[in-house]
């Protein structure tokens, strides 16, 4: 079975934990504990293909953004969140994307932009045009979601293995890269 | 014929608002009669209607007492030159008389021109019309014309007749004599009369003023000889004026002038002494002498030199045509000279003061040891804090001698931290393995540690970091809990420790290297983000000076998990502990910290994960009674030692993912392992560990496992029933075969009261069944039973007595059963057991007693 490293990043609080929860245990986490870093696996049938998602969920507390490097340099598949309910969460999402283009080294790289919290409709203050147009400029897929009321949370996922099956076939998986890449340290 | 036609108009038309054109006196020409009138008349309102009335005199007055309209009229047959006669073609032909040929004249012209214009003008028999038009009426009639409807319309605007204003006056005229129109002679007498009268008096007038007019025209005279006066006077004046006007124009011309040059030469002056001010630099080369060794030296040069870059900085406020005099290039140049100089001197002198400082405070470690603290560099930090000043200058006029100056520093200094973070770890190790303390078990060499036992098995190559060859001596639970809180106790004090040395050490380089992106500097650059790029500048000084942290506390935690890999647990809750604190949120150190924790979890990580595949390779013990499974105790331990170590800190939540795992894995095993658990029913193995996990949760008061706990108790009630059922059986088989040979006849509709009439099922037949289960019998049973049970139950959870007591119960419940059977069945034959209640509670007491 084919495995899909997937990263998922944003600011402290937008939900990261809740939509992978969500997705992995199908449960609403209500409490807010800070991630240092979680990793989950689960196994889920895309276009009629068993596929077995790993799926990293990161901290968005800033003392824990030392190590991201790291895990971007691992994942194949990244998920940007932000919560529609707070500016600034929206607008720290221009610098991780240019950090995973620069880690990366590749300007395809596959990607969700995700507006959560979208049940607190009350509360919004990032417009869902502004969302759709970042997602533009970035090039990926833009979804607005809700961890607590169970929308387009699968989507996420969906979309994002579809990506990246469309970038790297199934075929031979093994390192495609090395030998083209120099790594300077 | 006027006379009538005055009256015509005045009685019978103005009524009607119509004016009389033309008139005529007419008789019948069949009958001869009083005259009659036959008037022509038009609308005064326009548009214009012509009629013809016939009008009768009466002693009364007129009367009219037919009218036409003109447009009816048909035909007019004018008859002969001289005949009175004539005839009108209206609805009929009527034949009149005129009274007179003029008249009828008149009457004919005004209808031949009024009808001319019409439409469908009249057909006119015997008529020849009158081409000079002289005759009265003809002037009179306004030029009109007639539309197909027979309407008239007046073709232009002029009115017909006097103004109504003449009318006014004529009638007051004429109201004053009642008869003029009649007697007109004399009243036309009587106005020349009084005419007469009027000149008179109006020369009389005129001769009586000739006196006034004369003393007048004297007055006039008078006035103009005066005016002449007046007038030569002026002139006069003029003349002098003129020539006081052409001097005070010179002398305004002159005074102008003398305004524009002064204000010329106010304008140079100050444009000069800006340029001077600007330009000054008071100290001059006094500077370089500055005395950069006391306090006030340096606040005195700090003060001069933004003197000195104020001057130099007035470049962009001087006319450039200013710029090129020669002696502002020079005094430029000369400054310029002065800045160089006294940034190289400045520089030389910070430099200096670096590498002393780096030698005292490179020889005093001790402290350092003895407090368990990374000591701030307080000395050197206070006596470079006041060139501070001259640093922001420095960085903003000598980019390179500042990044000299601040590569020097973190050379000098880095060597400083970098050996008491060393000797601080040293300290830490020698206190935890110490001499010290009463606790030597942990000393650095592994060969010392003993193992206690541990968790989940054998997990220590799946605990190890990744890459981690040496596995000798690694373990967990290796160590007592005062072992342990002692290692955190010094890890908790090495965190504290570092914490002031390197915040104040960030407060000092934010301060003195000016790299808070706040500076007077940035302000250029308002819409970069100078805030993360000054931060990131920080960082990297930061990195240099202590780079050695991160490394150190990493290798460290490493050394003891290596040992002890539960250690992470505690690291990790110390670490988030400091990492997370609020005032911690920006600074070096809590990235350090956020970072070294980030390991830590992942150390964690797999440390759970290596447990939770331990529970699922577990087997079962090699004994006879299995008893309580191995992992069971081994979370018990685990779930103390966590508990002290998480309390209510901030990472719990990581901890109580994990708790949930395992039990997962938990229940897994224990099912797993019952159904092969050889000689013991898997229901004991069950209800054994069920029983003890349930008790172990219910102490343990994690509310997140309130769901494990609850599905603990459900399992384990379900496994003890099955026990029960399974292997308490039925004691009195035979009876029990009997009476359900009673229910089963009993639904296929035989009455209850008539079982005792079956052959199978006679009170004999009961009799015979229930005299194979005396007393004596039942108890003999009962005690091999207990036996059987005793040999199931392992002594680890003590569950006999609960089992027998469920079996007592049990066995109650069928004597019951049994017993309502007989009762209902076979009434009033008083049959029973041959033992009762009190005998089966007595029988279970009395085994359980005995052994
Ligand atoms: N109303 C609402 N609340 C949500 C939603 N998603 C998350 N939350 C709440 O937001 C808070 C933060 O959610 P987390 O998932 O822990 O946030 P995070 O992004 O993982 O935060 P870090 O781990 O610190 O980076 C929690 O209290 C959640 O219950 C959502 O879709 N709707
Ligand atoms: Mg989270």
């Amino acid at each position: 079975m084919r495995e899909y490293k997937i990263v998922v990043l944003g600011s402290g609080g937008v939900g990261k934990s809740a939509l992978t929860v969500q997705f992995v245990q199908g449960i609403f986490v209500e409490k807010y504990d800070p991630t240092i870093e979680d990793s989950y696996r689960k196994q889920v049938e895309v276009d009629g293909q068993q596929c077995m998602l790993e799926i990293l969920d990161t901290a968005g507390t800033e003392q824990f953004t030392a190590m991201r490097d790291l895990y971007m340099k691992n994942g194949q598949g990244f998920v940007l969140v932000y919560s529609i309910t707070a500016q600034s969460t929206f607008n720290d999402l221009q610098d991780l994307r240019e950090q995973i283009l620069r880690v990366k080294d590749t300007d395809n790289v596959p990607m969700v932009l995700v507006g959560n919290k979208c049940d607190l409709e009350d509360e919004r203050v990032v417009g869902k045009d502004q969302g759709s147009t970042l997602a533009h400029q970035f090039g990926c897929t833009f979804l607005e979601t809700s961890a607590k009321a169970k929308i387009n949370v699968n989507d996420i996922f969906y979309d994002l293995v579809q990506q990246i099956n469309k970038i790297s076939p199934a075929t031979k998986q093994k390192k495609p890269k090395s030998g083209s890449k120099c790594t300077l340290l | 014929m006027s006379g009538a036609k005055f009256e015509l108009q005045k009685e019978v038309f103005e009524g009607s608002k119509e004016r009389l054109h033309g008139v005529v006196g007419v008789t019948k020409t069949s009958r001869k009669k009083k005259p009659s009138f036959l008037c022509l008349t038009g609308s005064i309102e326009r548009p214009i209607r012509f009629t013809i009335y016939l009008v009768k005199q009466t002693e009364k007055g007129f009367k009219r007492k037919q009218e036409w309209t003109l447009s009816s009229l048909k035909e007019a047959n004018y008859k002969a030159k001289d005949s009175l006669d004539f005839d009108l073609l209206l609805e009929k032909s009527y034949h009149w008389t005129a009274t007179s040929t003029e008249d009828k004249d008149v009457l004919f012209s005004l209808i031949y021109q009024i009808t001319a214009r019409m439409h469908r003008p009249p057909k006119f028999i015997n008529y020849q019309p009158d081409e000079e038009g002289d005759s009265e009426g003809a002037s009179n009639i306004p030029i009109v014309a007639v539309p197909k409807d027979g309407q008239m319309v007046d073709s232009d605007e002029e009115e017909f007749g006097l103004t109504e204003r003449e009318e006014f006056d004529l009638e007051k005229v004429l109201g004053r004599a009642e008869n003029a129109v009649v007697n007109a002679e004399a009243f036309m007498e009587q106005l020349a009369k009084e005419l007469s009268i009027l000149d008179g008096e109006n020369i009389h007038s005129i001769m009586d003023s000739e006196t006034q007019v004369n003393v007048l025209m004297e007055r006039i005279d008078e006035s103009i000889v005066q005016l002449e006066k007046i007038e030569s006077e002026l002139t006069d004046y003029e003349d002098s004026v003129v020539v006081v006007q052409a001097a005070v124009e010179k002398i305004e011309e002159e005074n102008s002038q003398m305004g524009t040059a002064s204000k010329n030469q106010q304008l140079l002056l100050k444009e000069l002494s800006t340029l001077i001010e600007a330009l000054d630099f008071s100290a001059g080369s006094n500077i370089l002498n500055s005395d950069l060794s006391s306090k006030e030296g340096i606040e005195k040069a700090a003060r001069d030199a933004n003197l000195l870059k104020k001057a130099l900085d007035m470049d962009e406020e001087i006319h450039p045509a200013l710029q090129k005099m020669h002696s502002v290039v020079h005094q430029r140049s000369r400054l310029e000279k002065i800045r160089d100089k006294f940034a190289k001197g400045l520089t030389s002198h910070l430099a200096k003061l670096f590498i002393h400082h780096g030698n005292i405070s490179s020889v005093d470690n001790v402290s350092s040891i003895n407090h368990f603290r990374l000591s701030p560099l307080n000395l050197m930090h206070n006596e470079l804090i006041v060139y501070s000043d001259l640093m922001i200058w420095l960085k903003s006029v000598e980019m390179d001698c500042y990044s000299s100056l601040l590569q020097k520093y973190t050379m000098s200094t880095q060597k400083v931290y970098e050996r008491n973070v060393k000797a601080l770890f040293e300290e830490a190790r020698v206190r935890i393995s110490g001499n010290n303390t009463p606790s030597s078990r942990i000393s650095g060499s592994s060969t010392d540690l003993r193992i206690r036992g541990k968790f989940f098995g054998k997990t220590r190559s799946l605990a190890n970091r990744e890459g981690d060859t040496e596995s000798q001596g690694s373990g967990e639970g290796s160590v007592d809990s005062s072992e342990r809180q002692h290692f955190y106790d010094v890890l908790e004090q090495l965190l504290e420790g570092l914490e002031p040395g390197v915040n104040s050490e960030e407060k000092f380089i934010t301060s003195f290297f000016n790299v808070d992106g706040s500076s007077s500097l940035n302000t250029s650059s308002v819409i970069s983000p100078s805030k993360s790029s000054g931060s990131a500048e920080l960082r990297r000084i930061m990195g240099n000076l202590f780079g050695s942290i991160e490394s150190e506390l990493v290798a460290f935690l490493v050394h003891y998990e290596k040992m002890e890999s539960s250690f992470c647990m505690g690291a990790m809750v110390r670490l988030g502990n400091h990492a997370l604190k609020s005032e911690n949120t920006s600074t070096y150190i809590g990235m350090i910290y956020g970072s070294v924790l980030v390991q830590e979890k992942r150390s964690f990580d797999r440390l759970m994960n290596s447990y939770v595949q331990a529970i699922n390779d577990s087997r079962l013990p090699r004994k006879t009674k299995p008893g309580i499974l191995p992992f069971i105790t081994e979370f018990e331990d685990f779930a103390v030692m966590a508990e002290s170590i998480f309390g209510n800190s901030a990472r719990r939540s990581d901890l109580e993912k994990w708790y949930v795992k395992m039990l997962c894995a938990m229940f897994d095993a224990i099912m797993r392992l019952a159904s092969d658990g050889g000689k013991t029913p898997g229901e004991v193995i069950r209800m054994e560990n069920y029983h003890r996990l349930h008790a172990n949760l219910s102490q343990l008061k994690v509310a997140a496992l309130d769901v494990q706990k609850k599905d603990a108790k459900t399992k384990y009630n379900e496994a003890l029933n099955g026990y029960v059922t399974k292997y308490f059986g039925r004691p009195l088989n035979k009876l029990n075969e009997f009476f359900e040979g009673v229910q089963a006849k009993v639904s296929q509709g035989v009455k209850e009261s008539e079982i005792g009439y079956q052959m199978a099922f006679s009170r004999a037949e009961l009799k015979r069944v229930i005299k194979e289960y005396p007393a004596k019998e039942v108890k003999k049973g009962l005690e091999s039973l207990y036996k059987k049970v005793e040999k199931h139950l392992s002594e680890d959870e003590s569950l006999l007595q609960v089992v027998w007591r469920a079996m007592q119960e049990e066995f109650i419940v069928q004597y019951k059963s049994i017993e309502s059977l007989i009762s209902r069945c076979y009434p009033g034959a008083k049959i029973t057991l041959e033992f009762t209640i009190e005998d089966i509670l007595l029988f279970f007491s009395e085994i359980a007693q005995s052994h």
